[in-house]
C-alpha cells in the first residue's frame, strides 16, 4: 500500500513540478513579450521626439547656446567670433547709466503691467463667465488685442499717443473738460518720461490682459457648482464665494499665467520700439530695446547678448520659485 | 516589344543614373546650376518708383550679362539687422545699401571698387561728403547712390500772414520762429530718440562750430565753448520757437506738423512736400522749401549719404561690379533719377542739373546743398564710436536734458562722459 502510494505521490509532484515549470515557461515567455514591447514602445517613442528635439535644437538650443557664448565674448557684427572676455560685459554694463537705467525702466514696467493685467484679468475673465447675452462673440472679440500683431496694434496706440491728433486728449477735452468750462489739456502723451512709461505700460496691459482673462476664464468653468452651492448654504456672500472657493482653486492657473506673462514682459521689444524708441531720455528702455540698439545699431553683439542675458539668472529664480510653490500647493491639494 | 512598368523604372533609372555620374565625374555643373543670379538688397524707397526703376535696370543688365536678378527692398529698420546677419553668416546678397557709418561698420566684409568708382568719379565728379563716408582706409568701399537733402520746409501761408522772410541762418529761424509761435505755427526739429533728430542737431551743431570728436575721429571734442554756445542756441529755439510736441516725435513727427496746416516750419527731405504733392493734398500750393541755414561757423548739412557696397564673399563680385558700371551709364543713371522723382539726391556733380530738380520750382534749389554735406561724425569718419553714440541718441538726449532745465555745463559733462565709456568699450 505503501508502496504505491509512495508512487502516487511521486507521480503527483512529478505533475506538479511539469505544470508548475510549464506556468513558469509560459510567465517567462509572457515577460519576454512584454519587455520586446516595451523595448518597441522606447524606440517608437525616442522616434517621434525626435523630430520635435532637433527642430528645438536648432531653432531653441543653438540660438540660445550663441548667444551666451556671444555674452562672454567681444564679438561684434562681421568681425568673426571674437574672443572669450568672461563677464566683462555684465560688469561694463553695471558701470553703464543706460543700462541701470534700463534695469529700473524693466522692473517697474513688468511688475506694474502684471500686477495689472493679473487683478483685471481676474474680473474680467469673472465677467465673462457669467451668462451674458452674445457670450461667444464678446468673448471672441476680449481675444482681438492679443490675435492682431503686436506692433500693427502698436501703431494705432502711436496714433492715439499723438503729440497733434490723439483721440485720448481730444476726448478728455471734449467730453469731460469742455461742459465743464476748464481749459482744453495740452497733453504729450510721450514727451515726458513718466508719461512715456505710463503709456508703454498701458499698451502692455491692453495687449496682454486676454491672456490672463481667458486662462483664468478656463479655470473658472472647471470649478464644480456645488463648491459655491455649499458656500451659499454655509452664508457666504459674493465677496466669501469669490475669497474661499474661487480664489483659491484659481491660485494654481493665476501661479502659472503669472509666471508666463512675467517673462513676456521682461521680454517685450515691440511696444516700446514703435512708441518711444526707448525715449524720451531712455525712461522707456527695457532689456530688449537696448539690447537691439546695441547688437544692431553700434554692432556690439557680444555686449547687446549680456544685455538680454543679464535678467536670465533673476527669471530662472523666479520660475523655479514658482513652480516649487505650485508643486507644494498640489500636493498640499493632493 | 511591349514595355512593363518594371522595364520602365529601370531603364530610365539606369539613365538618370548615368547622367548624373557623367556630371560627377566631368566635375562641372549643370547648364541649369551654372546660371548666375545677381541679387541686391536696399531700403524700400519713400518714392516707390525708385525702386521700381532700379528693378528694371537689373533686369535689363541680367538680360545683357546672361543672368538672374534678384532685387529685396526691406524696411529700413530691418535693413541693419539683415547686414549683421549676412555678415555674420558670411552669405546673403552680392549688393547691399548702407549708408553712413555702415560702410565703416562692414568696410572688413566689403570688397574694393576703386576700379569702378575712380573712373564714374573722374567722369561726374563726386561731392566730398560721400567721399568722406564711403571713401575708407584709400579704398573705395561703398559706390555713392544718392542722399538726403535736408532743407527748410515752411507753411508758405503762415510766413505771408506774419510778413516774415523765410530766414538765412539760424538765428534768424529763431526770430521768426518766435512769431510764428506767437500765432499758434510752431517750428519743430525733433528732440527725441530718432534719427532724424540726431541728423537735424548735428547740422545745427556744425554751423555753430561746435563737434563730438576731432578729424582724427578718436579725440572726444564735445565739451567745449562752441557746443555750450550750440546748447544756448537750441535752448533759446526750443523755448522761444517750439512747442513740447518735439520732445516726442518720430521721424514722421515733422511731417504730420506740416501736414496739419497748424507748423511753420520743419528740418526735413522733401518727403513732406512729395506726399501732398502725390496725395494732391490742399496744403501742397502752401508749403515751401528755401536753401539750408547758416551759422557763425559756416554751413554745413548732416545728411544720410547712401551707397551700394559689395560684400566680399559674394562669389559674383566682378558681376556685381559689372551691374554698378551698368547703373552708372549716363542714361540709366538719369533715369532712375527720375523715378525717385527728385527724393533721392546724385551724389554727383554732373547730374545736379537734372530736369526733376528744374521743372518743379520748389525742388530746384535740393541739388546745391549738395557741397555742403558732411558724413556723420565730421571731422571725422562715420566710424563705430559714431554709431553706438547714435544708437544711445546722445545727442538730442543732452538737447533734451538742456531744455528741460539741466545746467549746459553739465549737459555737456554727461555726453562727455558716455562718449568716454563708448570710446573705451567700443571694439
Amino acid at each position: 500500500m505503501d508502496g504505491r502510494r509512495d508512487a502516487e505521490d511521486l507521480q503527483g509532484d512529478a505533475i506538479a513540478l511539469a505544470t508548475a515549470g510549464r506556468a513558469r515557461a509560459r510567465a517567462a515567455g509572457r515577460s519576454r513579450g512584454f519587455r520586446s514591447a516595451r523595448r518597441l514602445e522606447a524606440i517608437t517613442g525616442v522616434a517621434l521626439i525626435l523630430p520635435a528635439l532637433f527642430w528645438i535644437s536648432l531653432l531653441v538650443a543653438y540660438p540660445f547656446a550663441m548667444a551666451l557664448y556671444y555674452s562672454v565674448s567681444n564679438t561684434v557684427v562681421g568681425g568673426g567670433s571674437g574672443t572669450f572676455v568672461g563677464l566683462a560685459n555684465f560688469t561694463a554694463l553695471l558701470d553703464d547709466g543706460s543700462f541701470r537705467q534700463t534695469l529700473q525702466n524693466s522692473v517697474v514696467f513688468t511688475v506694474s503691467a502684471v500686477a495689472a493685467k493679473a487683478v483685471l484679468g481676474v474680473m474680467l475673465a469673472l465677467i465673462l463667465h457669467r451668462t451674458l447675452r452674445l457670450k461667444r462673440l464678446i468673448r471672441g472679440l476680449v481675444l482681438l488685442p492679443f490675435v492682431i500683431p503686436t506692433a500693427l496694434s502698436t501703431l494705432g496706440w502711436l496714433w492715439m499717443f499723438d503729440s497733434l491728433y490723439s483721440v485720448i486728449t481730444w476726448t478728455v477735452n471734449r467730453v469731460v473738460l469742455g461742459p465743464i468750462g476748464f481749459a482744453p489739456l495740452e497733453v504729450n502723451w510721450l514727451g515726458s518720461p513718466a508719461l512715456a512709461m505710463a503709456a508703454v505700460i498701458v499698451v502692455n496691459i491692453w495687449r496682454g490682459l486676454p491672456f490672463f482673462a481667458v486662462t483664468v476664464l478656463a479655470g473658472l468653468t472647471a470649478i464644480p457648482t456645488e463648491f459655491y452651492e455649499a458656500a451659499e448654504v454655509d452664508g457666504a456672500g459674493r465677496w466669501g464665494r469669490f475669497w474661499h472657493v474661487t480664489y483659491p482653486l484659481l491660485k494654481p492657473i493665476l501661479a502659472v499665467v503669472v509666471l508666463f506673462s512675467t517673462i513676456f514682459t521682461f521680454a517685450d521689444f515691440n511696444i516700446v520700439y514703435v512708441l518711444t524708441r526707448g525715449g524720451p531720455q531712455e525712461s522707456t528702455h527695457l532689456f530688449a530695446t537696448l539690447s537691439h540698439a546695441l547688437a544692431f545699431g553700434s554692432m556690439q553683439l557680444g555686449r547687446g547678448a549680456a544685455v538680454s542675458l543679464f535678467m536670465f539668472p533673476v527669471l530662472v529664480v523666479v520660475v523655479a520659485l514658482q513652480l516649487h510653490y505650485l508643486q507644494r500647493d498640489e500636493t498640499r491639494h493632493a | 516589344m511591349a514595355i512593363t512598368r518594371r522595364r520602365f523604372l529601370s531603364t530610365t533609372g539606369a539613365a538618370a543614373g548615368a547622367a548624373s555620374m557623367g556630371w560627377l565625374a566631368g566635375g562641372v555643373a549643370p547648364a541649369f546650376a551654372q546660371r548666375r543670379t545677381l541679387t541686391a538688397l536696399a531700403l524700400s524707397l519713400f518714392v516707390p518708383s525708385g525702386d521700381e526703376r532700379l528693378t528694371q535696370i537689373m533686369q535689363e543688365f541680367g538680360k545683357q550679362a546672361n543672368c538672374d536678378v534678384r532685387f529685396d527692398t526691406v524696411k529700413v529698420t530691418d535693413v541693419p539687422i539683415k547686414l549683421a546677419a549676412e555678415a555674420t553668416a558670411q552669405a546673403g546678397h552680392d549688393l547691399v545699401n548702407v549708408w553712413e557709418a555702415f560702410g565703416y561698420l562692414h568696410r572688413n566684409n566689403l570688397a574694393n571698387i576703386e576700379d569702378v568708382i575712380d573712373d564714374v568719379g573722374r567722369r561726374y565728379e563726386v561731392y566730398p561728403g560721400h567721399k568722406a563716408t564711403f571713401h575708407i582706409d584709400g579704398h573705395w568701399k561703398v559706390a555713392p547712390w544718392y542722399w538726403l537733402s535736408f532743407v527748410g520746409t515752411y507753411n508758405t501761408k503762415h510766413f505771408k500772414a506774419a510778413n516774415l522772410q523765410t530766414p538765412k541762418t539760424w538765428d534768424d529761424l529763431r526770430k521768426v520762429g518766435a512769431e510764428l509761435k506767437k500765432r499758434g505755427a510752431p517750428v519743430g526739429i525733433a528732440i527725441s530718440n530718432c534719427t532724424d533728430s540726431i541728423l537735424s542737431w548735428r547740422t545745427v551743431m556744425w554751423c555753430y562750430g561746435a563737434k563730438e570728436v576731432e578729424a582724427d575721429g578718436k579725440t572726444i571734442a564735445i565739451n567745449s565753448p562752441k557746443t555750450a554756445e550750440f546748447l544756448d542756441y537750441a535752448k533759446r529755439l526750443y523755448s522761444d520757437a517750439m512747442t513740447s510736441e518735439v520732445l516726442s516725435w518720430d521721424d514722421a513727427g515733422n511731417n504730420r506738423l506740416i501736414l496739419s496746416g497748424k507748423g511753420g516750419w520743419v528740418h526735413n527731405p522733401v518727403s513732406i512736400y512729395l506726399a501732398a504733392k502725390d496725395k494732391d493734398m490742399p496744403i501742397t500750393g502752401e508749403l515751401g522749401h528755401h536753401e539750408g541755414l547758416a551759422g557763425p561757423a559756416g554751413r554745413f548739412a548732416g545728411t544720410f549719404h547712401h551707397g551700394l557696397g559689395i560684400w566680399k564673399f559674394s562669389k559674383n563680385v566682378d558681376l556685381a561690379k559689372d551691374f554698378l558700371r551698368f547703373l552708372y551709364q549716363e542714361d540709366k543713371f538719369n533715369s532712375w533719377i527720375a523715378a525717385a522723382k527728385g527724393f533721392c539726391m546724385s551724389p554727383f556733380k554732373k547730374f545736379e542739373g537734372h530736369e526733376v530738380w528744374r521743372k518743379d520750382p520748389n525742388l530746384t534749389l535740393l541739388p546745391k546743398e549738395g557741397p555742403f554735406t558732411r558724413p556723420q561724425g565730421w571731422p571725422g569718419p562715420p566710424t563705430q564710436y559714431i554709431a553706438a553714440m547714435d544708437s544711445k541718441y546722445l545727442l538730442p538726449n543732452m538737447i533734451a536734458k538742456v531744455v528741460g532745465g539741466t545746467p549746459i555745463k553739465d549737459a555737456m559733462t554727461w555726453m562727455e562722459g558716455e562718449m568716454q565709456k563708448i570710446f573705451k568699450e567700443t571694439l
